[in-house]
């Protein structure tokens, strides 16, 4: 679809992509942030092939919420380091906060990376095994159907099963 | 309602993004009935994408994990491969390295090519990869993980389907010819013969790409361009040759660094400017200033980078 069809869509369901964004940022002055951001990467990008454009859209939506809390939450990790410098080298040395870098941040996440792993092998085997399929291996939900002779929706619950035993294990 | 019962819900709710059939109404409707549900699945899309960040490296952990529980040494197949690419790096830049991992360890392995050496990969069952410099491909028996650049000559076979990840595009072929490239500034697949299908959460089906045709994709996969390509020249950085065809010149100096091993950049005001054309990245060769001879651009080297510029008046 031409870029100025996809315009055309967006016009069309404005209020519906409005509310959606609303309900999905709590914010109105954010949702209509977001509209307009929405508009530009339609009016700049011209999309592939899309035949359900309606769909594209929320889904075009809901990506820039996702890349918004993601950057808001590496802004909040970002402060939260630099104050833990800083008290570092307010009462240990000045030595303590130069040593404080990249070698440092190396090792926070190889720990991430460990905890994550070490609770995704206590998931339960059967939700266990799609979620390394599909977020480790990158099968699609299809794909994994197919070689587990399992329907699609039987994939998305294994995985709903698996991140909401993730996140409870993450949490403990 | 419970706490759990609300992440179950959020974590249904992303489960269904990742598939086909979603209902955004009822999504919103969920969304607003109560305002601890947006925190929720906020939670769980933040989760999502830690898993999705880390994957490549939880993976390492896994399958360290599971080599160790299998034969009692930890790591071992993963410390060779370390201990290779420091060999690689010494080897010459004119040679080609030769792989050749035995039909039944096809299931895992971790491939990756030093600067400036491309890496041949061949399968007992006669499938061959060619992996650019600088490049990493993981392989977990028919499916791949791709970073860099590779050229694929996979022989059809009855029942058989790779599947290769690259950034956030899988392509599916049964038996073909064809490239990938990932650079920052874009991804491009091109067929030399047989075909393949490029899927990608941000497409709603499905492309299939035959001999001759080829695909530009921006990082965020937001857009798309289908383009046509001479099929003898796919993959034509194996001979030596980098070929351009309306390729933004920040893609360009990319590509040059990737294959040359020599750092390249390009001045902001004429990154988006378009070059076709060949360059050449034969050993001996000095693709830099042939690009800057020409474009008409001046040489610069800031901290060992050669960077492209326009004149100075």
């Amino acid at each position: 679809m031409a870029p100025q069809g996809m315009l055309g869509e967006l016009e069309e369901i404005r209020g519906d992509l409005r509310r959606f964004l609303i309900a999905r940022m709590g914010s109105e002055a954010d949702a209509d942030d977001l509209l307009s951001e929405l508009w530009i990467k339609i009016s700049s990008a011209a999309p592939g092939p899309v035949s359900n454009p309606r769909s594209y859209l929320f889904r075009t939506a809901n990506n820039l919420v996702l890349d918004t809390i993601r950057s808001a939450r590496r802004r909040e990790r970002r402060e939260s380091d630099w104050t833990a410098d800083q008290v570092a080298g307010e009462i240990e040395s000045t030595e303590v906060a130069d040593r404080a870098g990249n070698a440092e941040q190396a090792l926070i996440e190889r720990d991430e990376v460990r905890h994550l792993t070490r609770a995704i092998e206590k998931i339960p085997k059967g939700a266990q095994r799609v979620l390394r399929m599909h977020k480790l291996e990158g099968l699609s939900h299809s794909e994994i159907a197919e070689r587990l002779g399992i329907s699609k929706s039987a994939v998305e619950k294994h995985m709903a099963v698996a991140m909401t035993h993730l996140r409870r294990l993450l949490e403990s | 309602m419970t706490l759990d019962r609300t992440y179950e819900e959020a974590a249904a709710w992303l489960a269904r993004q990742h598939g086909q059939a979603m209902d955004w109404e009822a999504f919103m409707v969920w969304l607003e009935a109560d305002p601890r549900n947006r925190a929720a699945f906020d939670a769980m899309a933040l989760l999502d994408s830690e898993l999705d960040e880390n994957a490549s490296r939880i993976s390492k952990v896994i399958a360290r994990d599971d080599l160790s529980s299998a034969n009692g040494l930890p790591g071992v197949r993963w410390a060779t491969w370390v201990g290779f690419g420091g060999a690689a790096v010494a080897a010459s830049l004119a040679g080609l390295l030769w792989v050749q991992p035995a039909a039944h360890e096809r299931a895992t392995h971790d491939f990756r090519s030093p600067a400036a050496k491309m890496v041949r990969i061949a399968f007992n069952d006669g499938a061959s990869i060619a992996l650019a410099p600088a490049s990493e491909l993981r392989v977990r028996g028919d499916h791949m993980d791709l970073q860099g650049s590779a050229f694929f000559d996979i022989p059809h076979r009855q029942g058989r389907t790779l599947n290769i990840r690259v950034r956030e595009f899988q392509v599916t072929d049964i038996g073909t010819r064809f490239s990938i490239d990932s650079e920052p500034e874009a991804v491009t697949i091109e067929v030399a013969q047989g075909s393949v299908e490029v899927s990608s959460s941000g497409l709603a089906k499905a492309i299939s790409l035959t001999p001759g045709e080829g695909l530009v994709a921006d990082p965020s996969g937001g857009s798309v361009r289908l383009t046509s390509v001479e099929t003898q020249e796919v993959g034509s950085w194996r001979a030596g040759r980098l070929q351009f065809n309306n390729a933004p010149l920040a893609l360009v100096a990319q590509e040059i660094s990737r294959y040359s091993g020599q750092k390249v950049a390009v001045d902001p005001t004429i990154s988006g400017q378009p070059f076709s054309g060949v360059i050449a990245i034969n050993h001996g060769e000095a693709p830099v200033e042939t690009l800057a001879q020409i474009l008409s651009l001046e040489i610069k080297t800031v901290d060992g980078a050669r960077r492209l510029q326009p004149h100075r008046k």
